[in-house]
């Protein structure tokens, strides 16, 4: 029977930009599952790409090494036993001394040493997801940021950390191993290093091992990593069957990662060769011998340029570190959205005269029943009885039915514009919603373009009333269509979400963690990406950015601090800068100022930067998820037929109230 | 009683139908100023586009010496333009206009350097977007005047249309010449 290799792969957690050619090529030269292997291949940490014949996974990482990924060609060793337990350790200046039940296992100093530092009840793994979530909603797709490596220690520590210490020999076998339960070994063999928390004297071990390895390898993502027998269990934690099998997880994890140093990774070969020209190139330029750049000259003429050419490696490595990380935090995400104006719901005029109307009928139906000879009871009988309140009713009904039908015409005469060639003015258009904050709605936590969450409480009739509305009406988005992108402003809206979600207090997205009966929220939401119908008012942007006469003064002051470029000005060479000198280099930068900015005058600016749609007063302004503008439209009617009808009977009862009271 | 009853509901109708009379009113005059706005909206980008060919032209008079012919055509529409006086004039100037610009865009593919000039890039760009936009100006004024004659012709809106004297506006039409097929000769050397 043949053993199974395994093909273990170093996530990116930036996908390369060819990686859907890279899937591909998995996919059609060797068969592997395309979803699957963009899965494995994007992360953070180790992942399994695919196991079985070595000759099969060797054609693989041939394809792979000319790819960026860091792989491990693995035949995976059995576990040979669990790490043992330790109760309690010695300290001594060559040795540290486990004590465990059976035996005393010697960790010399100078040893490999392979630390697995785990959490074992998938506190991490919550941790990481949530991470990825927020970091999907608030950066987007393209930009996933996971846990960075101090955060990760720190999760560990506040979950239920376990550290396994490997003894490595020389051929990297495991020779010994011991497992390390914070609160379970006395801690007395620590000396002055013991603290009185239980959790940093298992760092303190954790470092102490370093000290002492001549080798040391540290593992932190037990959990995190796709391997195979290597998952932890997060369901019945309390069961001890399950914390038993996590256990045997972990020391499986230890067992394969000890394989892994055992076998050296396979780096991408256009990188190894960057690094070795670059080495021996730059020992050529120091030796000023350029013999010494000749491939395989190197070691024989000059052994110490291999010291020189390892240190330029190692600072050309950094570098090349630091470089690619500075694009990557110079990327930054969506801008925060500003805070959210509360109350955005009352401030509508047609909140404030339906409910004015809806209070006064109250008010004077209540009255008229009781005729107990008050003014105000006998005014409310008459005003009833006279048809003068139906009457005011069915006006107010009419209002509104002609608004909806008012609403449906301006929609259908207004013809749909393309983004690109907006005019100033009432404009139709339709597209895709794309946000330019990075908006989260505050309970299901989507990312959104616009959300309005109303929150109920129930009186004492056991009836619903609105207690608070919040809305991201001050948070403009974009729309696209396949013209180009357009600024709309949602401030003053009458918006249309097709996502609502309804909960009570303390529910986090799906999961219900209180039980309030008494409150409960609405949550409207349009998400980042449907289709959108806006119809509303284009108008030129306000132009941000300093002013000409700003940048007159920051271009002098970036003069005066740069020596180097103030002495191109220092024409009488006296290395001191004169006043007329001085006259010289403000009138220079002023010029390249106004070039500089009549040149950007020039260059035409995008729709989204000069146009925004939004309200303007007295105009309407309509944003609504739809697939058709008929659909909307005919909504409207559905609005107006009733209120037309009710409006007509309102009328009626009203004339015939009013016949019958001057009978 | 009866009599007063049927008075009340005869005046409620009468009002209603008022009512309704001056919406379809509004809206007509709604759609037939959105019309004249929608085709003054296409002018504000014909004046952007009159306003950057002497740039254009400037920058490949450098680099066309051979080519004055058709530099020539274009200053010629261009000044067809401005001096075009009614409707039908102003189109027919404004379409020669298009026609000897993209001649000229066809002769500068001859002219590698004037391609790669940065200041040629920019404007040549920013007629091309010019164009686009007029092109979809175009559209939206044709998509105005549609709604407008569809409801001059539906009812109850062609009552109104008819008292009022609401007439039907033309579509903008492309000219003949541009409707036939294109003949595309390649020169093997």
């Amino acid at each position: 029977m043949t053993q199974v290799n395994y093909l273990i792969i170093e996530q990116q957690q930036k996908p390369p930009e060819n990686l859907p050619e890279i899937l591909q090529e998995l996919s059609q030269k060797f068969q592997l599952d395309i979803y699957q292997c963009r899965q494995r291949l994007t992360g953070r940490g180790l992942s399994l790409l695919t196991k079985g014949k070595r000759e099969t996974l060797e054609k693989i990482s041939e394809f792979l090494q000319s790819t960026a990924f860091i792989h491990w060609l693995v035949k995976p060793s059995k576990s040979g036993f669990v790490p043992l337990r330790v109760r309690n350790l010695k300290i001594s200046s060559g040795c540290i001394n486990f004590g465990c039940q059976k035996k005393e296992i010697v960790f010399s100093k100078g040893a490999t040493i392979l630390a697995i530092f785990a959490e074992t009840t998938g506190e991490l793994a919550d941790k990481s997801v949530k991470q990825l979530l927020s970091s999907h909603a608030y950066r987007g797709r393209d930009d996933i940021r996971h846990l960075e490596e101090s955060k990760i220690h720190q999760v560990i520590l506040q979950g239920k950390p376990v550290l396994d210490l490997y003894l490595l020999d020389d051929n990297k076998q495991v020779r010994d191993a011991v497992r390390i339960f914070p609160g379970k070994f006395d801690p007395k063999g620590l000396g002055e290093r013991a603290t009185l928390s239980s959790k940093q004297n298992l760092q303190v071990i954790l470092k102490l091992a370093e000290e002492y390895a001549g080798e040391f390898h540290l593992q932190t993502d037990f959990g995190l990593s796709n391997l195979p027998g290597c998952t932890l269990r997060q369901d019945d934690l309390d069961n001890p069957e399950t914390q038993r099998q996590n256990l045997l997880s972990l020391a499986r994890y230890g067992w394969l990662m000890a394989d892994l140093i055992k076998s050296e990774p396979i780096k991408p070969s256009q990188q190894n060769g960057e690094n070795d020209l670059s080495g021996a190139v730059t020992a050529a330029i120091l030796t000023q011998n350029p013999a010494f750049a000749a491939e395989g000259q190197l070691d024989k003429i000059l052994p110490i340029a291999n010291e020189i050419s390892a240190e330029i490696d190692k600072a050309a490595n950094h570098k090349k570190k630091t470089s690619s990380q500075t694009p990557e935090a110079a990327e930054a995400g969506l801008p925060s959205p500003p805070p959210a104006k509360s109350g955005a719901g009352w401030s509508r005029p047609g909140f404030w005269f339906g409910g004015a109307g809806a209070t006064l009928f109250i008010l004077f139906i209540g009255l008229s029943e009781i005729n107990d000879g008050i003014f105000l009871s006998k005014l409310a009988h008459y005003t009833f009885a006279s048809g003068a309140l139906p009457f005011a009713i069915a006006m107010l009904m009419f209002w509104y039915a002609f608004y909806f039908l008012r609403m449906k015409r301006q929609m259908e005469n207004t013809p749909t514009s393309k983004v690109r060639s907006v005019a100033m003015g009432m404009v139709e258009v339709k597209g895709q919603a794309i946000r330019s904050h990075a908006l989260i709605s505050p309970m299901s936590n989507t990312p959104c373009v616009f959300y309005r969450l109303t929150k109920y409480r129930r009186d004492r009739n056991n009836q619903w009333r609105i207690s608070s509305v919040s809305s991201s009406d001050n948070v403009p988005f974009l729309l696209e269509d396949e013209t180009g992108r357009v600024e709309i402003n949602p401030a003053g809206c009458r918006v249309s979400a097709g996502s609502k979600q309804e909960g009570i207090p303390g529910q986090v997205g799906l999961m219900r963690l209180g039980d309030d009966s008494n409150n409960k929220w609405v949550e409207e939401v349009i998400v980042d990406g449907t289709l959108l119908y806006v119809l509303g008012f284009a108008s030129v942007r306000h132009a941000k950015g300093s002013g000409l006469t700003e940048k007159k003064m920051e271009a002098l002051r970036e003069l005066k601090r740069n020596p180097q470029n103030l002495q191109q000005f220092d024409h009488d060479g006296d290395g001191k800068i004169s006043a007329d000198e001085w006259d010289d280099a403000r009138s220079a930068v002023e010029n390249k100022v106004m070039r500089d900015s009549l040149q950007n005058k020039q260059q035409r600016k995008k729709q989204e930067e000069h146009i925004v749609i939004g309200k303007k007063k007295g105009r309407p302004l309509i944003i609504t998820e739809t697939h058709s503008e008929e659909h909307l439209t005919t909504r409207y009617l559905y609005y107006s037929i009733p209120l037309f009808f009710a409006a007509a009977t309102a009328t009626g009862g009203a004339i015939y109230l009013l016949l019958n009271y001057l009978k | 009683m009866g009599g007063l009853i049927t008075l009340g509901i005869i005046l409620f109708s009468l009002i209603g139908l008022i009512i309704y009379t001056v919406i379809i009113y509004n809206g007509f005059v709604a759609l037939k100023n959105n019309i004249d706005q929608n085709w003054s909206n296409i002018d504000v980008l014909l004046k952007q586009r009159y306003d950057e060919l002497p740039k254009l032209i400037k920058v490949c008079e450098g680099y066309m010496q051979h080519e004055q012919k058709t530099l020539e055509a274009v200053v010629k529409a261009r000044s067809m333009v401005n001096s075009a006086q009614s409707e039908d004039q102003k189109l027919h100037a404004q379409n020669t206009l298009t026609d000897t610009l993209k001649s000229l865009f066809m002769v500068v593919e001859r002219y590698p350097d004037l391609k790669a000039d940065a200041g040629f890039r920019q404007l040549s760009n920013r007629i091309s977007e010019l164009e686009d936009q007029i092109a979809d100006r175009r559209e939206l004024y044709n998509a105005s005047v549609t709604i407008y004659n569809t409801r001059l012709e539906q009812f109850p809106d062609i009552v109104i249309a008819k008292t009022f004297n609401f007439n039907n506006r033309a579509l903008w039409k492309v000219d003949p010449a541009h409707r036939e097929d294109v003949e595309v000769n390649f020169q093997h050397n």
